[in-house]
């Protein structure tokens, strides 16, 4: 299996592919094209990108490109799915703990300044948003504002796991964790997927059987950095506008769709076990998932410890 | 009129004493009370002795449904190292 690495997004990508190497070379390249146009498109760090565009047109309709348009009417599907755990509308309050650079930035910077509004202030519901699918129209209301860095990420895994299945028999797509496996390694019944250890993250704490679908996970301990004295993660309870206070490090789904598991672990991680029974009872969706707790102990769905590897 | 009073007390006690002696051969002749002592023995099911309730819970989340997943690392796989853990 031939193996392509390289950075984009603010995450290490990898794409694997089994097949004829000059296939796949053209393949991992179509593959990249795609990631680095669609970054372009979705970050909210570039003046330039669509997503930038539409913010800034709040209170008066935008037309979206279709690909766009369909990243948008997925997070409104999973924001009502999640009973509004799931909220891209919380990019002020992202902003205002202080993650309003790449992660790449701040890392490098280390400390951001405290703002004096530091109070979470009210902001209208993401539920308000209109869209319009016959014209590819989107109005957000006005002083709203989006990130889709999540959704957007896992939605772009997949499409280039699409992408990279014209050239390869079996491939897969890791994009930072969110993963989009497509038919099997020769040889093997499964995906051996490596579980990380939140407060280790160069150690496994377990190995998962994945088939084709979909895995990614959320974590507290992975976008982090310090406004002031105090410790800040991206996680976003939108119910408070501050960072989730978490019963657990980690959470990883397995689903069939890579947005699909980004959005479920985002939102289970935030809305804690109370949250995960309701959600999975309501939400239509039969979910796996694996939660790591402080003590770094796994704990899983009935359904999810088929996954995990055994001896 | 002394006759007939006389003749009704011989009745009362006759009935009386026979009505005695018959309830006590009934009662010699019944089945016996199984003993108090001996009753609780046979009564007794043995069940088998239930763990603590610490360690009924240790096998899930709060009492959720979320079950503790043992560790299990795969070595030596032949497809490529993917990792999942949050970006």
């Amino acid at each position: 299996m031939e193996t392509f690495h390289f950075r984009a997004m603010s995450t290490d990508i990898l794409l694997a592919a089994q097949g004829n190497p000059s296939l796949i070379g053209e393949g991992f390249e179509r593959a990249q094209q795609f990631i680095q146009a669609s970054e372009r498109r979705f970050t909210r760090f570039s003046e330039a990108s669509e997503l930038s565009e539409l913010n800034r047109s709040a209170g008066r309709p935008f037309l979206a490109s279709p690909d766009f348009f369909s990243v948008v009417s997925l997070a409104q599907r999973f924001f009502h799915q999640t009973r509004g755990l799931f909220d891209p509308s919380i990019l002020p309050d992202l902003q205002r703990v202080g993650y309003d650079r790449s992660i790449d930035l701040l890392r490098q910077q280390g400390t951001v300044p405290m703002f004096e509004a530091m109070l979470a202030s009210e902001r209208q519901s993401f539920s308000e948003m209109e869209l319009d699918e016959v014209r590819s129209m989107i109005l957000l209301p006005l002083g709203m504002a989006l990130d889709l860095g999540g959704i957007a990420k896992g939605w772009i895994a997949e499409q280039t796991g699409i992408i990279l299945s014209n050239f390869s028999s079996a491939c897969a797509v890791n994009a930072g964790g969110d993963m989009f496996l497509i038919g099997l390694p020769d040889g093997e019944e499964h995906w051996s997927v490596g579980l990380e250890d939140p407060l280790q993250p160069e150690k496994d704490l377990t190995t998962l059987k994945i088939y084709p679908g979909a895995i990614a996970s959320s974590s507290v301990t992975k976008r982090t950095w310090k406004q002031g004295e105090i410790q800040r993660h991206h996680l976003i309870d939108p119910r408070t506008g501050e960072p989730a206070i978490t019963e657990w490090l980690s959470i990883t789904v397995i689903a069939l769709h890579t947005y699909e598991a980004e959005v479920f672990a985002k939102a289970l991680l935030i809305g804690g076990p109370k949250e995960c029974e309701d959600i999975a009872r309501t939400s239509g969706t039969q979910l796996s998932y694996l939660a790591v707790d402080h003590e770094r102990k796994i704990w899983g769905t009935e359904k999810s410890l088929e996954y995990v590897y055994v001896h | 009129m002394k006759i007939t009073t006389k003749l009704s007390h011989y009745w009362f006690v006759i009935v009386s004493v026979l009505s005695f002696l018959v309830g006590w051969g009934m009662l010699a002749h019944s089945l016996k009370p199984i003993p108090v002592s001996q009753a609780a023995t046979l009564n007794i099911v043995s069940l088998s002795t239930l763990p603590p309730i610490q360690v009924f819970n240790a096998g899930s989340w709060n009492g959720s449904g979320l079950n503790y997943v043992a560790p299990s690392i795969r070595s030596n796989t032949g497809s490529p190292i993917l990792r999942s853990g949050g970006s």
